[in-house]
């Protein structure tokens, strides 16, 4: 299979993170519920792995980096603590349902700042008319995961330190790709997925927290620690951990940290490789592609659409050569509304570090073979 | 004292535990993990680091140069009894 899912979650991991998780079960048992070896161990794990992504992800502690089971829930614990009914959440044109939904839910008076689709000048530009005295809370996807549009992350970080607002980074398909600075940016909550661009396993995931005062749990249970506290403790990273945490994924989560800060130009091969597919899909007349090739505003993700082909019917067609690609609004409505895809939805091939030139290749012939159907 | 009494310094949570355990250790002391005994911590859940007796002085000299923060020390007597220290 020539797997182009990537921003769904990366299929193929490196080995030592197979390797990790797979002896993860069956000798790490739950970090601070004992004193025996198992236990240790894994909480020396667990204490690796924050730490290494302390380190990545330039965070003063390694207690301000908390497990999550995805990004969703690491944004959903950032949207609950910072929002309120009725009052003023402003989001980028292209975020994601694990944002757009807790919001709704939580009666967030939601405030688009729509600039188009690969225009940093117009996002600055929108968010500078957004962020006005009476927002409570900007949330920000630095890469949409339908057009891998790169947003300009840093001059949104600098507004929002500048009119005193507070920001949630959702970094679901750029960490790590793209740098994070979180000391730079002065946000307060980063999101990320353990399995996409970390390499690590389903189920795994990192909250980056500013301070453990804003941190309002969103799961409430056994900490391992203050047992005798009727509420959560205090302090992070315990506060946030309720339950048994997922130690296969972290062990995993840890090698795949140790992968991606060895490799720092992973964004560079995966920009290559989609570059490398839409020069060949761009040959084909029937083909509009969603692409923008100048530096620093699209990542590895290409979105298309197949001139009189549903999009749904082209990803099974490509599924039955091998080729696998995800259809439809991909859980971002925001984004299809932006860039005017919310009718047809779009298809959308994503890359990662071990995705080649020879696979995309067979990628734009399958296409080429489809759109003649 | 005995040669086999520790001392435990007290910390908020695991992860801050195994981070000043890591601190110091790097700093060539011998610090580890430990969970202190209930007549501490009153049978609530939490975490120390243990360092030996000889070590104690410099140990906190050097987590106060770093700026970590730690909880109160408790010396831990080889027969079991803890007495809480003024460090």
């Amino acid at each position: 299979m020539i797997y182009f899912d990537n921003a769904a979650t990366t299929l193929r991991k490196p080995k030592a993170v197979e390797d990790a998780a797979a002896r993860a079960v069956g000798t790490l048992a739950s970090p601070g519920r004992g004193a025996y070896s198992a236990a240790a161990d894994a909480a020396e794990t667990a204490y690796k792995c924050r730490a290494l992504a302390a380190n990545y992800f330039n965070v003063s502690s390694p207690e301000s980096v908390v497990f999550t089971f995805n990004a969703t829930h690491g944004l959903n614990i950032a949207v609950n603590a910072l929002s309120k009914r009725g009052e003023r959440m402003v989001i980028s044109g292209y975020e994601h349902n694990a944002v757009l939904r807790p919001a709704a839910a939580l009666g967030a008076a939601l405030a688009a700042a729509q600039g188009g689709l690969f225009s940093h000048r117009e996002a600055i530009q929108a968010f500078d008319r957004a962020l006005t005295n009476t927002t409570r809370v900007c949330v920000v996807n630095h890469i949409s995961n339908v057009f891998g549009f790169i947003q300009p992350i840093e001059k949104i970080a600098e507004m929002c330190r500048d009119r005193n607002i507070p920001l949630i980074l959702d970094a679901s398909q750029s960490a790590g790709a793209a740098e994070i600075d979180f000391d730079a940016l002065g946000a307060e909550f980063i999101a990320m997925p353990g399995h996409k661009g970390l390499y690590g396993p389903q189920g795994s995931g990192l909250l980056l927290c500013r301070d453990a005062e804003r941190a309002i749990p969103l799961l409430y249970g056994g900490s391992g620690s203050g047992s005798k506290l009727v509420d959560m403790p205090m302090d992070l990273p315990d506060r946030l951990e309720a339950g048994t945490l997922n130690m296969p994924g972290i062990a995993g989560l840890y090698e795949g940290l140790k992968f991606v800060a060895s490799e720092p130009r992973i964004l560079r091969h995966e920009s290559n490789v989609l570059n490398y597919a839409a020069d060949g899909l761009a040959l084909n007349p029937r083909i509009k592609l969603f692409r923008n090739s100048a530096p620093g505003l699209q990542s590895g993700v290409l979105s298309f659409i197949i001139h009189g082909i549903d999009c749904e019917a082209a990803a099974e067609r490509l599924s039955e050569r091998g080729i696998a690609v995800r259809a439809g609004q991909h859980c971002a409505p925001q984004a299809h509304l932006t860039a005017g895809t919310a009718n047809t939805g779009t298809i959308r091939a994503s890359f990662s570090a071990f995705n080649t030139l020879a696979e995309a290749d067979v990628f734009v012939n399958a296409v080429s073979e489809i759109s003649r159907e | 004292m005995s040669p086999l009494t520790t001392y435990l310094i007290m910390c908020k949570n695991q992860t801050a535990a195994l981070r000043l355990a890591d601190y110091l250790s790097g700093k060539g002391f011998y610090a580890s993990l430990t969970r202190p005994p209930a007549g501490i911590t009153g049978g609530d859940c939490s975490f120390a680091v243990k360092v030996a007796e000889r070590q104690l002085i410099q140990a906190l000299a050097a987590l106060n140069e770093s700026g970590l923060r730690h909880g109160k020390v408790y010396a831990y007597f080889p027969d079991g009894r803890t007495q809480l220290t003024n460090a």
